[in-house]
C-alpha cells in the first residue's frame, strides 16, 4: 500500500503531469500523420526524456505511444491511409464506414475500445508482472542467456518478408552492440580511433537515425501526393458506444486478451496484434459476410487489441529486461541510461518506480478519451498539415536531439550513418526492429553467454543442466530447427503420398 | 535502391571477414578462455553463413533486371537531389554550427529543405526561422543544451 501511495506521489508531481499532457498531444499529432509511426514518435521523444528523471521519462514514452496507436485510426477513417502500421488491419473497414455516413461510430469505437483495451493490458501487466518477477529471481546467467536468445529468435521469426534477412538484421544489431568497451571484457573494440565510440554507439542518435532519418529519406524519394481534403462532418462520437460494448463484449474481451498476449511475445507488437485480432473477429463473428463493407465489429476487436498490446509488451521488458517490441526496446535503453536496470530486481529495489509506470499507463489511457475527442474534432485541420513543411522541421528536431545527448556533432554523424544504413536495409527487405533489439540486448547476450561458458567450462551441455534453462534452451533450439523439421515432415508426407 | 540478394550477401560476407580478422587481433588476457574477440568472431561466422544463404537465394532468382534496381523516384535526378539535400543538411550542420551558430544553421537547414520541397520562399524562410527559435527555446533554455551561438554570442 505504501508503495502505491509513493507511486501516486511520483506521478502526481506537477512536472510529471505536464510531461504526460504534453506527450499526449505530441503522440496524438505524430500518430495521426500518415507515415509517422508510434516508434518514430518515441524515437523523437527520447532526446527530451534524456533530461528527465526515470518516472517522467517512462510516463512520456507510455503516453505518447498509447496516443499514437489510437491516433493512427484517424487518417484511416478519413483518408483511407493508416496513421501508423498498427491501424492498417482495419483501415479499409473504417473508411467504408465513413463513406457510408457512419464515421462517428467508427472513430468513437476506435477511441473507446482503444481505451478499454489499453486499460485491460495494463491490468494484466500489473497482476502478472510481480509474480513472474518472483519466478525470475531464481534465474542465473544460463536462464538469462536463453531468455534473451528466445526473445531475439521470436523477433526474427515474425519478420514479415524473409527470416534470413531478419537474422542478418539481428546479427548486425548485435555487432553494433560490440562497439566500445565491452562490460565483460574491458577492451575497446571497433572504435576506429574515435574517443566517442569507447562508450559504445550512442543509443539516442542511433535510434533517431534508424526510425526518423530513414523515414525522411524514404519521404524525399517517394512520389509526393497531395492529401485529399477531409470533408466528412461528424456527429457525437460517443453515441451508441455503450450499445457496442454490450453487443460485442465477447469480441472486446477476445481482442484484449489476444492483444496482450501478442504484445507480451518478444518481437511482436501492436500491428501484428491488430491483424490477428481482426482475423479472429471475422472468424468468430455471427456476420462474417459484413466484414469489409463498413462493419464495426472488427474495429472493436482489433482496436482494443493494438492498445492492449502496448501494456503486454512491457511484461517481458520489466520482468526480464527483454523488450517485447521496438518501442519497449527504446524504453529499456532509456532506463539503462537512467541507471535503472529492468529485470526482477527492479521489483524489490524500485517498486514505487514500477507502480508509477503502471499508474502512468492508466492515466494515459484515461486521458486518451478527452485528447482523442479533441483530435477527432480537429481532424480536418490536423490532416491538412503539409508534409513538405513538417518533414524539414522533424529533420531539425532529429539534429538537435542527436546533438543534445552529449553536446557534440558526433551524435549528428552517428544519426546520419545509422539513418542511411536503416534506409538501405529496409529498401532491400531487411527489417529494422531486430537491429534495435540486438543493439539493446547485445551486451546482455554477450555477458551471460561468456559467464555461462566459463561456468560450464566450455561445455555446451552445461547450458541445459538447470531445469528452467534446459526448458528454455530446448524451446529455443526447437524453434530454430522448426523450418528443417517442417521440411523433412513435408518430404516424408509427399513420399508417402506418391508411394 | 534495391540490390540483388547476391550483392548484399557478398557485401555481408566481406564485412564478416573484416570483423573476424579485426576481432582476431584483440588481446586475450592470460587465463581467460573467452576474450573480447570471441563474441564478435562468433557473430562474424554466423553473418557469413547468412551471407552465403543470401548469395544462393540471389543467384537462384536472379531477375533479368540485373544486380541493382532503382525505385522510380531514383531514376530521375529529383530523387537523388532529395537524398543529397537530407544528407547535405546533416553534414552541413555538423560543419557549420560552430561557425554560423545554431540559429542561422538551423534556419538554413529547414528553409533550404522546404525550398527543395517547393514551399514558397517567404513562408519557407519564416517557418525555418520560427522552427530554429522554437527548438532553441526548448533545448537551450529549458533543457540547457549548450547550442552554439556563433556570431550571435553576447547578443542573446
Amino acid at each position: 500500500m505504501e508503495t502505491i501511495l509513493a507511486a501516486f506521489a511520483l506521478i502526481l508531481d506537477p512536472q510529471v503531469l505536464w510531461v504526460i499532457l504534453a506527450s499526449a498531444f505530441f503522440g496524438m499529432f505524430v500518430g495521426s500523420m500518415p507515415g509517422l509511426s508510434a516508434t518514430m514518435a518515441t524515437a523523437l521523444l527520447v532526446p527530451v526524456t534524456f533530461f528527465m528523471g526515470p518516472v517522467p521519462a517512462i510516463a512520456a514514452i507510455v503516453t505518447t505511444t498509447a496516443m499514437a496507436i489510437f491516433a493512427g485510426d484517424i487518417p484511416g477513417c478519413f483518408l483511407r491511409i493508416p496513421g501508423t502500421p498498427a491501424s492498417a488491419a482495419y483501415t479499409d473497414e473504417a473508411y467504408m464506414m465513413t463513406r457510408r455516413g457512419r464515421g462517428e461510430l467508427a472513430l468513437g469505437a476506435a477511441l473507446v475500445f482503444s481505451v478499454i483495451g489499453g486499460v485491460f493490458g495494463t491490468i494484466v501487466l500489473m497482476s502478472f508482472a510481480p509474480t513472474l518477477a518472483d519466478f525470475a529471481l531464481r534465474f542465473s546467467s544460463f536462464e538469462y542467456f536463453w531468455m534473451a536468445l528466445l526473445g531475439l529468435t521470436c523477433a526474427v521469426i515474425i519478420s514479415p518478408q524473409s527470416q534470413l534477412k531478419g537474422v542478418v538484421s539481428l546479427i548486425l544489431g548485435l555487432m553494433i552492440s560490440c562497439i566500445g568497451i565491452g562490460v565483460a571484457t574491458g577492451y575497446p573494440r571497433f572504435t576506429f580511433g574515435y574517443f566517442e565510440l569507447t562508450g559504445g554507439v550512442p543509443l539516442i542518435p542511433a535510434l533517431v537515425g534508424m526510425f526518423a532519418v530513414s523515414e525522411i529519406l524514404r519521404y524525399v524519394v517517394a512520389p509526393r501526393l497531395a492529401a485529399p481534403p477531409v470533408q466528412a462532418r461528424l456527429g457525437n462520437i460517443f453515441t451508441g458506444q455503450l450499445g457496442l460494448i454490450r453487443t460485442y463484449r465477447k469480441g472486446l474481451l477476445r481482442g484484449s486478451v489476444i492483444g496482450t498476449l501478442i504484445g507480451a511475445m518478444p518481437g511482436a507488437g501492436a500491428d501484428i496484434a491488430a491483424w490477428v485480432s481482426y482475423a479472429t473477429s471475422k472468424k468468430f463473428s455471427r456476420e462474417p459476410e459484413k466484414f469489409g463493407t463498413g462493419h464495426v465489429e472488427g474495429i472493436v476487436e482489433a482496436g482494443a487489441a493494438n492498445n492492449a498490446a502496448l501494456g503486454g509488451a512491457w511484461i517481458p521488458a520489466l520482468v526480464f529486461g527483454i523488450p517485447g517490441d521496438s518501442i519497449t526496446a527504446i524504453a529499456i535503453g532509456v532506463l539503462f541510461m537512467k541507471g535503472v536496470n529492468p529485470g526482477p530486481t527492479i521489483f524489490m529495489n524500485n517498486p514505487e518506480l514500477l507502480y508509477a509506470v503502471f499508474l502512468s499507463f492508466i492515466f494515459a489511457n484515461l486521458l486518451m478519451l478527452p485528447v482523442g475527442w479533441l483530435a477527432i474534432k480537429s481532424a480536418g485541420r490536423l490532416l491538412s498539415v503539409r508534409r513538405e513543411v513538417l518533414m524539414p522541421i522533424i529533420l531539425l528536431f532529429c539534429i538537435v536531439g542527436a546533438f543534445a545527448t552529449n553536446n557534440t556533432v558526433f551524435g549528428v554523424t552517428t544519426m546520419l550513418v545509422m539513418g542511411v544504413i536503416a534506409y538501405l536495409l529496409e529498401e532491400n527487405g531487411f527489417p529494422v526492429a531486430p537491429i534495435i533489439l540486438g543493439l539493446v540486448l547485445g551486451s546482455m547476450v554477450e555477458e551471460t553467454f561468456i559467464s555461462s561458458m566459463q561456468k560450464a567450462d566450455g561445455n555446451i551441455l552445461g547450458f541445459f543442466s538447470r531445469p528452467i534453462a534446459g526448458t528454455l534452451g530446448a524451446v529455443t533450439v526447437l524453434i530454430w530447427l522448426s523450418p528443417l523439421l517442417l521440411w523433412l515432415w513435408r518430404r516424408r508426407r509427399a513420399a508417402g503420398a506418391s508411394a | 535502391m534495391r540490390f540483388n540478394d547476391a550483392v548484399f550477401g557478398a557485401v555481408l560476407i566481406a564485412f564478416a571477414a573484416y570483423v573476424f580478422i579485426a576481432a582476431s587481433g584483440f588481446p586475450t588476457a592470460a587465463g581467460v578462455a573467452y576474450g573480447p574477440g570471441f563474441f564478435p568472431r562468433l557473430l562474424a561466422c554466423l553473418l557469413a553463413v547468412c551471407g552465403l544463404g543470401l548469395v544462393a537465394n540471389g543467384l537462384r532468382g536472379l531477375s533479368p533486371g540485373g544486380w541493382v534496381s532503382l525505385s522510380p523516384a531514383l531514376r530521375e535526378p529529383q530523387g537523388w537531389f532529395g537524398i543529397a539535400i537530407v544528407l547535405g543538411a546533416l553534414l552541413g550542420y555538423s560543419w557549420l554550427d560552430d561557425v554560423l551558430g545554431y540559429h542561422l544553421t538551423a534556419t538554413l537547414v529547414v528553409s533550404g529543405f522546404m525550398l527543395f520541397l517547393k514551399v514558397r520562399p517567404l513562408p519557407a524562410l519564416a517557418l525555418g526561422l520560427a522552427a530554429a527559435i522554437l527548438t532553441y527555446l526548448i533545448f537551450a533554455r529549458i533543457l540547457l543544451v549548450p547550442l552554439p551561438l556563433g556570431p550571435l554570442t553576447g547578443l542573446i
